[in-house]
Parts: structure tokens; sequence; C-alpha cells
């Protein structure tokens, strides 16, 4: 985790947009400006999740804040929660101020909110969850079911909550793949995105997949963004950063809309509806 | 349970196959060596899988070399893609 989002918040201020979303954005059409297509997405998640003003929602694995800020500030939540497991990004939220806003830096397994939440949203966060060995071994499907079981128990009957989260289609040969192992080992070591058949067994005694959307080629686009803006600023990033950052970043934004635009990954928007008994 | 009856033969494919991925030349090894055990992490084994497909001239399912723990595991991946269809 240290190793993918502790690098530094002013890194990320220059290569992300003004909403500091580390995500895939929704656009309208190739050429859109990033933030715009980022606030699209953060609409969807709160459509999706059936958010209502007034309300109380969790944000599992809150990254900058952007989502807390667009729900408090753009939809009127009362409570807007999140929890993360970066210094770096807690640090950033607490600065933020943000009215309604609260943030944790605390991991999903030790968390448990005092009283329930009208809705939830994640988006980034369950591709660290499971390990590459939990992974191999089939254990990853227990952990899935864990972490859907605890969401359950966090939200209200009713509730419904929208997940944003890679996951991962067809393996990569050749030239292909020695550059995604570069990218697991070197970026998101102990990582690994779920397959959606996965995630649908895992689901299914707490959670009805309402609607699903695989939005890869919006991930290789914004992928794009970011690496664009990543080359526009390389003499600031060189200078304060090091060159080694910036070849490991410029190399991990290609490699990564690569493998959006081959189909090695994809991007899965979920919406969810609480199974109530 | 993995079909050995081949072993011998992968095993230096895989042997091979590692070294040229890890650079590790790798000792003993029989149906039951586990990955974990020989230092070869969940990325070296896919990579390594991906480079005996190469040199067998096979292609495995992907969601096969995600799950393979153990060299027995392999051979029984070529055992099945050799048998008649």
């Amino acid at each position: 985790m240290k190793v993918s989002y502790d690098v530094s918040n002013e890194f990320f201020r220059l290569i992300l947009d003004e909403t500091m979303t580390y995500s895939c954005a929704l656009f309208d059409h190739v050429g859109e400006p990033l933030a715009t297509a980022q606030r699209r997405k953060l609409a969807w998640l709160a459509d999706a999740a059936a958010v209502e003003r007034g309300g109380r929602v969790l944000d599992i694995g809150c990254g900058w804040g952007g989502v807390l800020a667009y729900l408090v500030e753009e939809r009127g939540v009362r409570e807007a929660h999140g929890i993360t497991l970066s210094t770096a990004q807690y640090e950033h939220c607490a600065e933020l101020r943000i009215p309604g806003a609260e943030v944790e830096l605390v991991s999903y397994l030790d968390y448990a909110p005092e009283e329930p939440f009208d809705a939830a949203i994640s988006v980034g966060m369950l591709e660290h969850v499971a390990t590459p060995q939990q992974s191999r071994s089939g254990a990853s499907i227990d952990v899935y079911r864990d972490y859907f079981e605890r969401v359950h128990r966090w939200t209200r009957p009713g509730a419904r909550f929208a997940l944003q989260t890679v996951m991962r289609e067809r393996l990569p040969r050749g030239a292909d793949l020695v550059d995604l192992a570069w990218v697991g080992r070197e970026i998101f070591p102990g990582a690994i995105s779920p397959r959606l058949e996965e995630l649908v067994v895992a689901m299914s005694p707490y959670w009805e997949l309402v609607e699903l959307f695989t939005r890869r080629t919006h991930y290789a686009q914004t992928c794009r963004a970011w690496r664009e803006r990543l080359i526009e600023r390389e003499s600031v990033v060189r200078e304060r950063f090091g060159g080694e950052l910036f070849e490991r970043y410029e190399r991990y934004l290609r490699v990564a809309a690569t493998s959006f635009d081959q189909g090695y990954a994809t991007l899965g928007q979920l919406r969810l509806r609480r199974k109530d008994t | 349970m993995a079909d050995v009856s081949d072993i011998g033969a992968v095993v230096q494919v895989f042997r091979d196959a590692a070294l040229s991925v890890t650079g590790k030349q790798l000792g003993e090894l029989g149906a039951d060596s586990a990955f974990d055990a020989l230092g070869i992490d969940s990325v070296d084994t896919i990579e390594i899988v991906v480079e005996m497909e190469r040199t067998l001239d096979l292609r495995f399912d992907d969601r096969d070399i995600g799950s393979v723990r153990t060299l027995g595991d392999v051979a029984a991946l070529v055992t099945r893609m050799r048998a008649p269809h």
C-alpha cells in the first residue's frame, strides 16, 4: 500500500485532476477534460449507491477524499465517513476539513462503525483485499466473501453499495507479460485484482448484483490522461522527486493503458443491493 | 492429483524456464515441490509457466496458470493439454 499511494501527495497533485481522484473516470467522448469525466464518475457512484440528502454514507478506501467532498458538497450528505490505510491520504483528508466528512486511518478488518450506514461506496480498494498467494490457492473467494459480509454488517437494511474495481481478464504473453509482471512487482506488490466470477460467488449471500458495467476503454483513457499530465510536468517531477520516479510512473501508466486496451484487465462498476432476510 | 508419469521431462523444462525468468538455478525438484518453498512468487510462476508454453508449444488456460502451486500441478497441466481431446 505504501509503495503505490504514499509516494507523495504533492506528486499525485501534479498528475491527477483537481478532484484528486486516482481511479477510472467516465468519459463522454475522447478528449473530454479529465476533471469533467471524474465528476461524471462521482455522480455515477452516488446514484448507484442511491445516496440521499441528509444520509450517512461510508467510503471504503477513501483515497484523497474526492468522493467524500462530492457527497457532502454536491449531494447534501449529512455524514460522509471514509476509511483508509494510507497515512499520506489520511493526512491529506484531515487537512481538507470537509464539513460533514470524517476520515479514519484504519484497516477494513478492524473497522467497526457505531451505527449502520445508509449506503456504501468503494473505489479501487478491492484490489488490495486478497494477496496473490490467496488467489493462487483459491482462498481469495473466502477473503472476498468476508469483505462483502462486513459491508453488509456495516449497512442498514435496504442499503445500496456502489463498487468500482479493476478485474482480471486474460493473461498477456510476450513483452506485455513482462511489463505487467513489472507493474505487479514494483507498483502494486502484494495486491491482485479479482476476477468477476470470484466476486459473483463471494457477494451472493449478502448482495444482489443489480447492474454491472465494464469500462476498460474509460480506464485506458484515464491512464493516458494521467500519463500526458506526467509528461507535461516531466522537468518538475524529475527535479522534485527524481528521474527514477518519473520513469517508473511513465512506464506504469503506459503499461496500464495497454492492459485495458488489450483486455488483460477491465474496470468493473457494480451496483449492488443489500440482501435482507 | 497430478499425473507425474512425465515428471522428469516437465522438471527439466521447468528448470530451464525458471532459470530464464528468475536467473535462479533450482536444486532438487519433484512433483511435490511447492513454488512458495522454492522462493518463486506468483508473478514468477506465471512468467515461468508461460515460458514453458513457448518451449512446449502449448497454450494453457489462463485460470489454470493462475492456480498452479506445485511442480506436480504444472505436470498435470501439461499431461492434460497433451491428452487426445
